[in-house]
């Protein structure tokens, strides 16, 4: 019984399904997908750099700014060429981008040759430009990372600033800032800044009135979204959904979730003004539909990180799967679970202060009302509430989601 | 020779994504009464056996046959009946921190009681009851009500221990479950082990580090390497040849008292 | 706050949790009073009915003495919350008699708690409102002008000045002293030493971990806490629900009547994607290109600002010296609000200012960002270890060699990690802005919305679906490495 050789498992008889030429195959697409995607990013890096940099060039000189003054279909093909010139003998950025996202150095064979350059660079001025004889160094392993050459002398870390200085310079010009018209607006907003510290307390009971309903509707929506976000959590973590069926199910579930998400309540909230006539149930609406996919995300992370230890002690024991569930999986995530709903009725009741600017209800409405013909008194009243409100709200949360962990 | 409570026959378990052979051909036989103890070096297959036995994980080939009732081939309400007659012991002890030292132990019943009422935390009177005896059985019943997480290591695993006790298990599997505690603690969580082997009859088979605890509870030891056997017998017979052979040229034994 | 007196936080923030859950019911039952009464008589639906202008006084006193009631004679929301029980200082809790009497003394105690803060507050509040009226009076701002002083001679006026100033020195330090008195009587300050209230009774305040187990617990439906928490919900949601109006029979029945408004949203029409849009001037692309850099500029300019701002936000930083906790409590505040504010609010008052268009949105959201970053970044300074810091100060680093040798390096990565965080959600605003009047592709929305054409409206829906996912999960993914 005692095993005499000491090879390890691996090399023995990996009853992997792959043979030895399946394998290679596998580890050559690897490369060749990060050498693609190298490509990809270089080739996008460069022909932003030029996109921008032509647009600012010709919005200066001649006031209107193109962004292609030559056809696009030149400039990608340049920007390619310029890609893979670079990649291939020099570290490129998207050689340091890809090295960033996957945590792995990139091997190759011009980095042993640019480092052999900057070795000659380093002291030994006999050897400038000749290639170092082989045998007499050590050769560095392929994975092992070179020395490291700070940004300033190096290709990628100036181009990487040239970019930042066109992009700065790009949305400088397409965003017309100009800090000169800010300065030239001061008069005005001193005046209306005088106007605003002196709140109208004429209309303090029809504020209150409207804050309240704004507070009513960020805590409506947050209670109604939670026992739906609690659903759909469960069908969209990881791993707790397998199988055949459970596959599907939390691919629609993530991607409808994400897709909500990137709408903002104001959004919706437009689109159910429409539906419904304005008022706070539209706003409502907007901020239900929001948070449930808010909830659904955060609470779906909280149940993919739980610690699996009690869920297998109860399979152990002979527990259901429901079992397990509500012994081991509900006991850890109640409190993350409160917290994240806590935190998402503060960003509810925000929200509401705004969404009615746009038809749902709450104080934004009259705020919308006294801004519209600039009665900056009624204007600094409504702001004053808001303020109080979310202020209180904020700290409220905070407090209480600090008890919770 | 009566019929051995457990057999395992050449079960292999290989994890597809690393090509990883965490066992290889293991074959062994259990008795009723007996206190098995494997050893070996961490990565060598014992968690992975430990689970095989009531299929936390799934062996890719062979059988184990628990009373003649074949386990790898059982599902649903039969694996269930199966598993709350094995309870198990963790390392990391694997109870609800939030929950009470009553609520986790009252867990061990959950493969017997009905479903419905469970589901809403009330258990028949019987098991409160036998909840309270267990927790008696390992001293802690002045902590019934204490959270989980705020009871110490030891207290910790005694509670799992009391856990596993409500199930009045025939077998009782133990994956390292003194590794997290310390000397003192370690000798008193595996004498209630001990006791429950001794007294009650309940065949044990424990997973430890410490060949000194082995030879001190054992009755019986077994070795694995790389995930096959490479010894099988009684703690005398490991000798510093069969010590080298088991844990490397250059393991040390370590005395735990 | 003198030191001779300790007020105990934690029964105060109880007690003023308790007391707000009480006032938020009364507020519901008023609610509810009104609507009732509305629905079932023939009146119009602004009418009010008209409680005597004492009855608010009343309530709010009622409630009070509601919330003592409860704090003492069961387990009340807020005791539950801080984590506080009622016990006779031996380990056991406080019987039914000795409760009542603790309901007495808890009640004229806190009571005198309050009259003391009002006097303290009293003479400051009436110096504001002094200034209020006056400048509202004269309508130049907050200085008091000549007109409300009788005109006179310097003297007379300068007399005058002296005098009232005088006056309010005596009252506010008489009104100081007295409040000073009393909290040191009911409250006093050396440890060990129990409050008058629970001297007054022979009890103690204690954490429930503290006094003796009885046994089993009390389930959640058993205890006054429990069962208050679920009255609350359900009175909240019935209230919020006629408050908002909600009414899922209005959700169904316009959902057949608003059906030509959905097939129009679904088929979206991207005709002006590269082709300028004659009513507009622009095409949609560049539209969303300016939103992109709208948020860009707006997130590096915040960082510039909210960089420095951070670690004067800071109490780790800077309240070591004595203008210190001024400047701090200058900066939090500063944050606070701007975070309050959002930046849709912001856009149209700066558009305004500089005209509707990018600009006022990147000055909206510049703002939000600062205040929203600062308040990230000083969280994270106060919360880095302070073990490198002690290391470079004791090998004799100077006061800028400690933040960058010692600071700096541990908080680079969190702020990075914020940073992109705060352009992430940037971008989202940044999308909605042009609604109020920022520049972007809001702009594109509102006029679409606005002349209902619908198809293009689904259109823009679109791609910011697009963009913002795509933001989020560079954004998440970059993160990640990063921290």
């Amino acid at each position: 019984m005692t095993d005499g050789a000491r090879r390890s498992p691996r090399a023995q008889d990996t009853v992997s399904g792959l043979s030895r030429a399946a394998r290679t195959a596998v580890v050559w697409a690897k490369r060749f997908c990060r050498w693609l995607s190298i490509l990809v990013i270089d080739g996008v890096f460069l022909s932003y750099v030029f996109v921008m940099g032509s647009y600012v060039a010709t919005r200066v000189a001649s006031g209107a700014g193109s962004y292609l003054p030559i056809s696009g279909g030149l400039v990608v093909l340049l920007a390619i060429a310029a890609a893979v010139v670079w990649g291939a003998f020099g570290t490129s950025v998207g050689i340091k981008v890809v090295a960033f996202l996957t945590g792995k150095p990139v091997p190759s064979r011009a980095r042993g040759r640019r480092r052999r350059f900057v070795a000659a660079d380093a002291g030994d001025s006999t050897r400038i430009g000749r290639p170092v004889p082989e045998p007499s160094r050590p050769q560095p392993s392929k994975t092992q990372a070179p020395a490291k050459i700070p940004w300033y002398r190096t290709l990628w870390g100036w181009s990487i600033v040239l970019c930042l200085i066109v992009t700065l310079a790009a949305a400088t010009v397409i965003t017309s800032v100009d800090f000169s018209r800010l300065v030239r607006s001061f008069p005005d907003a001193a005046k209306i800044l005088r106007r605003l510290v002196r709140p109208d307390t004429t209309i303090f009971a029809e504020v209150v009135r409207l804050t309240i309903i704004t507070v009513f509707m960020g805590l409506m929506s947050t209670l109604l979204a939670i026992p739906v976000a609690v659903v759909l959590s469960f069908l969209g973590a990881r791993n707790l959904t397998r199988g055949p069926i459970g596959r599907p199910v939390y691919f629609v579930v993530r991607a409808l979730s994400s897709m909500v998400r990137s709408i903002e309540p104001i959004i919706w909230a437009i689109v159910f003004v429409i539906w419904v006539r304005p008022g706070p149930f539209p706003g409502m609406l907007a901020l239900f539909v929001c948070s449930i996919a808010d909830l659904a995300k955060l609470y779906s992370e909280q149940l993919e990180s739980i610690d699996p230890g009690p869920a297998e002690a109860i399979t152990a024991v002979g527990g259901r799967r429901l079992q397990v569930l509500v012994y081991s999986i509900v006991p850890q995530i109640i409190n993350p679970y409160l917290s994240f709903t806590l935190y998402r009725c503060d960003i509810n009741v925000r929200m509401g202060t705004v969404i009615g600017m746009v038809g749902g209800g709450g104080i934004g409405m009259l705020l919308m009302q006294y801004v519209r013909v600039n009665e900056w008194e009624e204007v600094s009243m409504c702001l004053a509430a808001i303020i109080a409100v979310v202020w209180s709200i904020d700290t409220l949360s905070a407090r209480l989601r600090a008890r919770l962990s | 020779m009566a019929e051995p409570q457990l057999v395992i026959e050449r079960v292999t378990k290989i994890y597809e994504r690393g090509d990883v052979l965490a066992l290889r051909d293991v074959s062994l036989t259990v008795n009723k009464g007996e206190f098995l103890v494997l050893i070996g070096l961490s990565g060598s297959g014992k968690s992975t056996l430990l689970r095989c036995i009531n299929r936390l994980i799934e062996p890719t080939s062979g059988r184990i046959l628990l009373n003649g009732v074949d386990v790898t081939q059982a599902t649903g309400a039969e694996l269930r009946r199966i598993r709350r007659q094995i309870g198990m012991v963790f390392q990391h002890f694997n109870l609800v921190k939030r929950s009470s030292v009553l609520r986790n132990v009252l867990a061990g019943r959950l493969g017997y009681a009905p479903p419905l009422p469970t589901l809403v935390g009330r258990f028949p009177r019987t098991d409160l009851d036998r909840a309270r005896q267990s927790l008696e059985t390992v001293g802690l019943v002045e902590k019934m009500y204490t959270r989980a997480d705020q009871l110490s290591g030891g207290q910790q695993q005694r509670v799992g221990i009391a856990r596993a006790l409500m199930q009045e298990p025939e077998l009782i599997l133990a994956d390292e479950p003194v590794s997290a505690l310390d000397p003192a603690t370690a000798n008193s969580v595996l004498q209630y082990l001990e006791e429950m082997n001794r007294e009650h009859g309940v065949t044990v088979i424990c997973a430890l580090h410490f060949l000194s605890l082995a030879r001190r509870y054992g009755t019986r030891i077994i070795a694995l390497k790389d995930g096959a056997v490479v010894f099988e017998g009684l703690p005398r017979e490991i000798d510093n040849v069969r010590f080298k052979e088991i844990y490397g040229e250059d393991a040390e034994e370590v005395e735990v008292r | 706050m003198s030191r001779r007196f300790r007020l105990p936080k934690d029964r105060l923030a109880a007690l003023a949790a308790d007391w707000d859950l009480l006032i938020l019911l009364s507020y519901c039952v008023y609610y509810l009073v009104n609507y009732w009464y509305r629905a079932t008589h023939f009146v119009k639906p602004s009418y009010q009915v008209p409680f005597p202008g004492y009855a608010y006084g009343l309530t709010v006193a009622a409630t009070f003495f509601l919330a003592v009631l409860w704090e003492n004679l069961g387990t009340s929301i807020g005791w539950k919350g801080v984590g506080l029980v009622l016990s006779d200082g031996n380990g056991h809790p406080l019987g039914l008699a000795r409760r009542v009497g603790h309901v007495a003394t808890d009640f004229v105690s806190w009571a005198v708690t309050l009259l003391a803060a009002a006097l303290v507050l009293a003479p400051p509040a009436g110096l504001a409102t002094l200034f209020y009226g006056l400048a509202s009076r004269t309508g130049i701002g907050l200085l008091p002008s000549a007109p409300f002083w009788p005109l006179g001679p310097w003297y007379a006026v300068l007399g005058q000045t002296v005098g009232l100033v005088a006056a309010l020195s005596v009252v506010s330090a008489g009104c100081w002293w007295v409040a000073r008195a009393l909290c040191r009587w009911l409250w006093p300050g050396r440890k060990g030493q129990t409050p008058w209230v629970d001297r007054a009774v022979g009890s103690a305040v204690c954490r429930p971990a503290d006094l003796e187990s009885l046994g089993r617990p009390r389930r959640w439906w058993q205890t006054s806490w429990g069962l208050m928490t679920l009255l609350l919900v359900a009175v909240a949601v019935y209230v919020g629900a006629l408050t908002t109006q909600f009414s899922l029979g209005t959700l169904i029945r316009r959902a057949s009547s608003t059906g030509y408004f959905w097939r129009r949203l679904v088929s979206p029409d991207f005709q002006y994607f590269t082709a300028p849009d004659p009513d507009l001037g622009d095409t949609l692309l560049n539209g969303i290109i300016q939103t992109i850099f709208m948020s860009l500029m707006a997130t590096l300019l915040g960082v510039l600002l909210a960089f420095p701002l951070s670690f004067l936000g800071a109490r780790n930083m800077v309240t070591k010296s004595r203008w210190g906790w001024g400047v701090y409590t200058l900066v939090r505040a500063f944050f606070n609000v701007g975070r309050s504010i959002e930046p849709f609010v912001m856009a149209v008052f700066f558009g305004v200012l500089v005209g509707y268009g990018a600009f006022a949105g990147v000055l909206a959201l510049f703002v939000h960002t600062i205040a929203a970053l600062g308040k990230l970044y000083s969280e994270q300074i106060e919360s880095i270890d302070p073990g490198p810091v002690e290391a470079i100060t004791a090998s004799g680093g100077s006061r800028v060699q400690v933040l960058r040798f010692g600071v700096m390096p541990q908080i680079i990565p969190p702020f990075l990690a914020f940073t992109l965080y705060r352009w992430d959600i940037n971008v989202r605003m940044a999308t909605i802005i042009g609604i109020v009047g920022g520049g972007g592709i809001g702009r594109f929305f509102n006029y679409y919305k606005n002349e209902l054409l619908y198809e293009k409206v689904g259109a823009v829906i679109i791609i910011i679906t697009v963009v913002v996912w795509a933001m989020d999960y560079i954004s998440g993914r970059v993160r990640e490495r990063i921290t």
